[in-house]
């Protein structure tokens, strides 16, 4: 299954809820309990919105993330959704995502996605045991993801689950039942390895996934999720049906998206990113990102970087239409060295790392980075 | 004669932190050289200056004026390093005085290197004044330390100043000591002029200055001299004392210590050890010379970032200067690239130098295991090997020596089972053991260098919680049945972590070497076997296993460049390793070899 081409000129947007129920012990992103900041947050963000210098730009993808958007106030979803609708030409056929946690999965959530537009949804399970949950600080059980994935069910074709490999306590047994779980839901499956950031209360237990383990449940997940009808698209992202999600694609193949809240980044398709500050106070007062140039080197490195995560790889025609140059003859030796070791795999028309180095690949695309 | 009669030229030896450097200040801030607010900025300034010059401060002379019983007497104090590693230095500075401060800490007692370099102020013929330092520590025991020093070091103690440099207690019974114990200097005015050049500096606008202890005759501006040594010829531009910074005088006359300038270009041409004389009346004998020192313990070094090179032998140059006895030569490492062979006297001085290059000139380095220097005989004759790389087959070595110390260690008496124990590990050979009083025992073995240069100092320190004092005296060579350990990564050897080492001892350092370097080199994409081997046949295996995962998790919120930064910055780092065939090893696998012990015990 290949990643479908791009269109440089329709936008995705991504839209950061940075709220949660309760913040998971492994969590890094820019999150908080605390509700009471919802109200004021969600008129900032309704702000940058409608104020965006890109109004009226066309948006295929809509990518509503956390946090926690399920733990909105009622009416936040459909708000923001309304909001973006009447500042850009969001298509009829756009992918409009929500990510949500069993916690907070209720008939007046799915409605309210509903009404909005909302056509995908993606949901943390992370593990299919308790013990587990209960030790990275999750807040549902197994059970309470099994009943609000039944609930999204009946209101979504399209729904996306996470699973995290490498958490204290997990077995070989939880990553089967995990993945046998969400294939029995879902048409989209992501699983990533924990990484344990600093700053996480994970971190400060001095908690350290083993590495070897975590490939071992790598290539466990994976040829389940093979068995189940699943195919690998990215290195963490799995879809059945050909339900790739199309607002990542975006990022992988250096696509244009706009970046709205706190801590959201946005990017022209062309040369210049612009990030938002961490701080969700500082963004209620003031919502202007900060906007950076990348050089040539950025975005070669960036490029390539992104593009190799896909099964696919270096789609070398487009990299040839983007830098004006052969990608195979810039990185000759480098190139007949990873392919003669069985690395990477190079066709006439795309280079990618070989399958089975794909969840080794950063030293693999190191070597082709520039200084 | 008379104006010999009340000049005292005396150093200070002392074990390190007894308070030697706390002794000379409070003598000259006593004699008024300095008072009490030059005395820190003066002597701040001059080590700035010294600092630029690149010379240290161990061998200053420093002149000091000194009233006592109606008389004005000259001290010239002529300060002494303390380490084993620089008794060439010590014995530099001995040869220009006639006495010697021995200071010894009220709570410690004698100590190894103390007792070291006493032996060598008494082969001087040396006056010794003992002095018992600390005496304000709550732990301080005046009165067996006395003892001990007539007990161990056979020096009437009774009478020894109990000071506290520190506090400032009884400084003047140090200074009065000096003045009616040190012998004044003997030498004859109307001799000609025989000057013994203790050290020597480079200054930009005076060239090599020379440190000088005139024996016989005067020297003064425009008198022509010869430096016996390589017969050249120069014309005396300034002479003069320290006081502590530099003055100049009339003239130096016999007795005193002082500086000589000549236009001189290199220091080179002012050897410490040799001899100034007049060119046109010269003196019929130079002084007795010192002993040219040896190199005794080698290493590489190598810059971190093989781009500096040029940096690193800038560095060793500039060193070499003011450091005779550092030696070094360009060396080529397969593994490490255009390095530099260097030999050092000691640990000690190994150390410094290294220090000195990382914090003085600003560059990372590696460093090789340490060694000594190998005798090694063939059918062609005997040559020295100094890196395990030049050693010939072994099918061509009919046999080789290695050097041997005699090892005193002074502990308290609860961590002699230990310390025998690392000793006989080490293989040692048991000589003696003396106790000197209830607490303190001296053990004497026979080692070979080679096992001290390795990791005997954390071994002891380790084994005694840091109560056991060590020195060591070259003691010869001795045949001895050694093999050169190679490693090797993914099947060729790395030349810079190969050794020269006891067979007997083979086989552990070699699996200790190998489990090492598993941690500390990063995993690949492939298997890295890891073998130590002797002459070919393995002796020890690891593996690095392949890498399974280093993927990076998702890019959150689109935040792209985040994830770019750290690859390039992983990317960056693994620049700075070295690449050995497609194996990268980082700059600490080379030093965490040098220290394997230290994780077990």
């Amino acid at each position: 299954m290949s990643v479908p081409p791009v269109d440089r000129k329709t936008y995705g947007i991504y839209v950061h809820i940075p709220f949660c129920r309760s913040k998971c012990k492994y969590c890094a992103f820019v999150s908080t309990p605390d509700a009471s900041l919802q109200k004021r947050y969600v008129s900032a963000l309704l702000s940058e919105i409608s104020r965006s210098t890109h109004r009226g730009a066309a948006v295929d993808t809509v990518y509503i993330g956390g946090g926690t958007p399920s733990c909105l106030f009622d009416g936040g979803i459909s708000k923001t959704v309304s909001a973006i609708r009447d500042a850009f030409d969001v298509s009829a056929s756009a992918e409009i995502t929500v990510e949500c946690n069993p916690e907070s999965v209720s008939e007046l959530f799915i409605d309210e996605c509903v009404k909005s537009g909302v056509n995908r949804v993606s949901m943390g399970l992370q593990s299919a045991c308790d013990g587990v949950l209960r030790a990275v600080g999750r807040v549902h059980t197994y059970n309470d993801y099994v009943s609000a994935v039944k609930l999204l069910a009946t209101a979504f074709d399209n729904i996306s689950s996470d699973i995290i490999l490498g958490l204290p306590q997990q077995s070989f047994d939880d990553v089967d039942k995990a993945v046998d779980t969400i294939s029995e839901y879902c048409k989209h499956a992501s699983v990533y390895a924990l990484s344990v950031e600093s700053g996480t209360p994970l971190f400060a237990q001095g908690y350290k996934a083993d590495d070897d383990l975590v490939a071992d449940m790598y290539d466990r997940a994976c040829s389940r999720l093979f068995d189940n009808g699943f195919m690998r698209y990215e290195v963490s992202n799995f879809a059945r049906d050909g339900n790739v999600s199309a607002h990542n694609v975006k990022y992988w193949r250096c696509a244009p998206y706009l970046g709205f809240g706190v801590a959201s980044h946005g990017y022209d398709g062309v040369g210049t990113r612009y990030a938002h500050g961490d701080d969700i106070l500082g963004y209620i007062a003031d919502q202007t990102p900060e906007s950076y140039a990348l050089s040539p080197k950025d975005k070669y490195n960036e490029y390539i970087m992104l593009a190799l995560r896909t099964v696919d790889g270096i789609d070398l025609s487009d990299y040839e239409k983007r830098f004006g140059a052969s990608f195979i003859a810039e990185n000759e030796s480098v190139l007949r060295d990873l392919t003669d070791g069985g690395y990477v795999v190079a066709t006439d028309e795309r280079v990618k790392i070989a399958d089975r180095y794909l969840f080794v690949m950063n030293g693999i695309i190191e070597r082709l980075m520039k200084d | 004669m008379d104006r010999q009669k009340f000049i005292r030229n005396f150093c200070i030896i002392a074990h390190i932190d007894h308070g030697k450097s706390t002794l000379a200040d409070r003598l000259m801030e006593s004699t008024a050289t300095l008072t009490k607010r030059e005395l820190s900025d003066q002597m701040l300034d001059s080590m700035d200056i010294e600092r630029e010059r690149g010379i240290t401060i161990k061998l200053t002379p420093v002149r000091m004026f000194y009233e006592h019983n109606g008389e004005r007497y000259v001290f010239n104090l002529i300060d002494t390093p303390g380490h084993v590693d620089f008794t060439y230095e010590v014995s530099r500075s001995l040869a220009a005085c006639e006495g010697a401060v021995l200071v010894v800490d009220a709570a410690q007692g004698v100590e190894a290197q103390t007792l070291a370099n006493v032996y060598l102020a008494l082969d001087s013929d040396l006056e010794i004044v003992p002095v018992i330092n600390k005496i304000d520590l709550p732990a301080a025991r005046p009165d067996e330390v006395k003892t001990e020093i007539e007990d161990v070091i056979g020096l009437p103690a009774d009478d020894a100043p109990c000071i506290s440099a520190k506090e400032g207690i009884n400084i003047d019974d140090v200074l009065k000591a000096i003045a009616e114990k040190v012998p004044p200097p003997s030498g004859d005015v109307s001799k000609p002029l025989k000057a013994l050049i203790f050290d020597s500096y480079y200054d930009n606008y005076k060239g090599a200055v020379c440190l000088i202890r005139v024996v016989d005759g005067v020297v003064k501006q425009g008198d022509k001299i010869v430096m016996m040594a390589n017969g050249k010829t120069y014309d005396v531009t300034e002479v003069g004392v320290f006081q502590p910074k530099p003055v100049a005088t009339a003239e130096l006359s016999a007795g005193d210590v002082g500086y000589l300038c000549a236009s001189i270009k290199s220091i080179a041409d002012t050897a410490p050890g040799d001899t100034i004389t007049f060119a046109e009346n010269p003196t019929a004998a130079p002084c007795p010379g010192y002993k040219k020192v040896k190199p005794v313990v080698y290493c590489g070094i190598f810059p971190a970032d093989g781009s500096r090179y040029g940096d690193l032998r800038d560095a060793l140059e500039r060193l070499k200067l003011n450091d005779a006895s550092l030696f070094y030569e360009p060396e080529t490492s397969t593994a490490l690239g255009f390095g530099f062979r260097c030999g050092f006297l000691g640990l000690l001085h190994m150390e410094i130098i290294e220090e000195r290059l990382e914090r003085e000139f600003d560059l990372d380095i590696i460093t090789t295991a340490p060694g000594v220097v190998y005798k090694v005989y063939t059918a062609a004759g005997m040559t020295e090997v100094t890196n395990p790389s030049n050693l010939p087959p072994a099918g061509e070595i009919e046999y080789m020596e290695e050097p041997i110390v005699t090892a005193s260690i002074y502990t308290p008496p609860e961590y002699i089972g230990p310390i025998m124990e690392l000793c006989q590990d080490k293989r040692g050979e048991y000589i003696n053991m003396t106790y000197i009083e209830k607490t303190r025992v001296l053990l004497t073995y026979t080692m070979p260098l080679n096992e001290i240069v390795y990791d005997f100092f954390d071994g002891l320190k380790s084994r005694s919680r840091g109560y056991a004092s060590f020195d060591y005296e070259q003691a010869g060579y001795r045949k001895s049945d050694l093999v050169k350990l190679d490693i090797m990564l993914n099947g060729d050897i790395c030349d810079a972590l190969s050794i020269i080492v006891h067979r007997d001892k083979a086989y552990s350092r070699g699996r200790a070497m190998a489990e090492k370097l598993k941690d500390v080199i990063p995993r690949k994409l492939f298997e890295i076997p890891i073998q130590a081997a002797i002459g070919g046949k393995v002796i020890a295996r690891e593996t690095i296993k392949a890498l399974r995962k280093d993927v990076l998790a998702k890019c959150y919120g689109g935040d792209v460049t985040r994830k770019k930064k750290l690859l390039e910055k992983q990317k960056e780092g693994k620049k700075r390793m070295r690449q050995f065939g497609t194996v990268e090893i980082p700059s600490e696998a080379f030093m965490s070899v040098l220290k394997l012990d230290n994780d077990k015990k």
